[in-house]
């Protein structure tokens, strides 16, 4: 999943996320395929960002990431005070260490 | 018993300023069920300053709205009343956030940062177990570190001596605050909610963010802002003055019932709803910043 600007968005690529105007209305589901009057409503409601799929050759860049990925995990962990053996503290730092990991390449 | 030190904080506490009274007119009028978006609008027009902040939010590419959006009651009928008062509120807070002191800009910044992501991970909870509140779980959880606020204008010396102690020792900075002085950051924020006559449940959670389970009536708004806070650490959102995340009260599993199965959706939902505020607070910084030399053009219902 990659975060990107409307400006981005091409035809044909996928939503990761639902995506809801300022009153919490759904304006298009997970897993719409873009098409350009989809891209059209989304300027016009002011959409600027969205969520889509990340194309099949960027699982590669990801396949070399799990050191990275475990390190962050481990560094989370090793910030928690008090005990750690609790399985909703790991799945924080699990999801944590992964939304940051995919966070890294969208910083410039 | 007031120590010297916080008896010291107690006399700058007079001089903090003191939320608009517009803010609570607005929050008594939208308790009011009789009233109406022109009652509402009237009370809001009174208020130059907050009047250009709503129109210039409404209008920014945070809400979206295909057409401008040129009067205060329209603003109303398409928001509803509950988020006007969240975006007063929130932007009356950020006056009170806002720097004086160039040194410290990114200090603030970064606690500006880690209120702003605890308010909105409270949201997403709250809204996940279905809290009846979700705007005063918002409010609560953006000023459930106002203390630190208080201690980093009217005490900086104090405030950093505990940060560095923090960093030091790798604790959080209110076991810092608890060695060095004979109160926390709690205790400010709980003296400023008295100044500024915010309703109990906020009080409580302030007061009660790293112990939730004392927070007696509000034990349940305590433990979703004490979840918060560890989900916006654990994401890095700014800074609470130190690098680490407070252990899982039992309360959040007794309380709430967060299931580990819930953490990915949580947490995914979060970071959406985080970078999509972005924007609105850079949309508040501008508004802020042009509202108190704004020439405001007529507004007309």
């Amino acid at each position: 999943m990659r975060r990107i600007q409307l400006k981005e968005a091409q035809v044909d690529m996928i939503l990761a996320a639902d995506i809801d105007n300022a009153q919490q209305m759904l304006l298009l589901k997970k897993g719409t395929c873009l098409t350009a009057k989809n891209l059209r409503m989304l300027k016009s409601w002011g959409i600027d960002r969205l969520y889509v799929e990340l194309p099949a050759n960027d699982d590669a860049d990801n396949a070399q990431a799990p050191e990275n990925l475990i390190d962050l995990e481990q560094q989370i962990l090793s910030r928690f005070t008090g005990p750690v053996e609790n399985p909703i503290v790991s799945e924080i730092c699990h999801v944590a260490a992964e939304i940051i990991h995919d966070r890294r390449p969208l910083k410039e | 018993m007031l120590s010297p030190r916080l008896k010291a904080l107690v006399r700058h506490i007079d001089d903090l300023p003191t939320l608009p009274r517009t803010v609570f007119r607005i929050t008594e009028m939208i308790n009011n069920p009789g009233a109406s978006a022109r009652d509402l609008a009237s009370v809001i027009t009174d208020d130059q300053v907050l009047t250009a902040r709503l129109l210039r939010l409404v209008n920014s590419s945070f809400y979206g709205f295909p057409q401008r959006i040129s009067t205060v009651t329209r603003a109303i009928v398409l928001l509803g009343f509950d988020a006007i008062r969240h975006l007063l509120l929130t932007t009356s807070v950020f006056d009170v956030f806002s720097n004086r002191n160039q040194e410290t800009t990114s200090s603030h910044e970064d606690l500006w940062d880690h209120s702003l992501g605890c308010a909105v991970a409270a949201k997403v909870i709250g809204r996940h177990i279905r809290h009846e509140k979700i705007e005063e779980l918002f409010v609560c959880a953006l000023l459930h570190d106002i203390g630190k606020i208080v201690s980093m204008v009217y005490a900086p010396d104090d405030y950093y001596a505990a940060v560095r102690l923090a960093a030091e020792k790798n604790s959080l900075l209110i076991e810092a605050e608890t060695e060095l002085f004979e109160f926390t950051h709690t205790d400010t924020g709980r003296l400023l909610a008295e100044r500024w006559h915010l309703p109990a449940m906020v009080t409580e959670v302030i007061v009660h963010h790293h112990t939730p389970g004392q927070a007696g009536a509000f034990v349940r708004d305590a433990t979703i802002v004490h979840l918060a806070d560890i989900l916006c650490r654990a994401l890095r959102y700014g800074s609470g003055g130190d690098n680490r995340i407070p252990a899982l009260d039992q309360c959040v599993c007794d309380l709430l019932n967060i299931q580990k199965d819930q953490i990915d959706t949580l947490l995914r939902e979060i970071e959406a709803g985080f970078n999509d505020i972005r924007p609105f607070t850079e949309a508040i910084t501008t508004a802020a910043s042009d509202g108190h030399k704004a020439v405001v053009t007529p507004v007309i219902f």
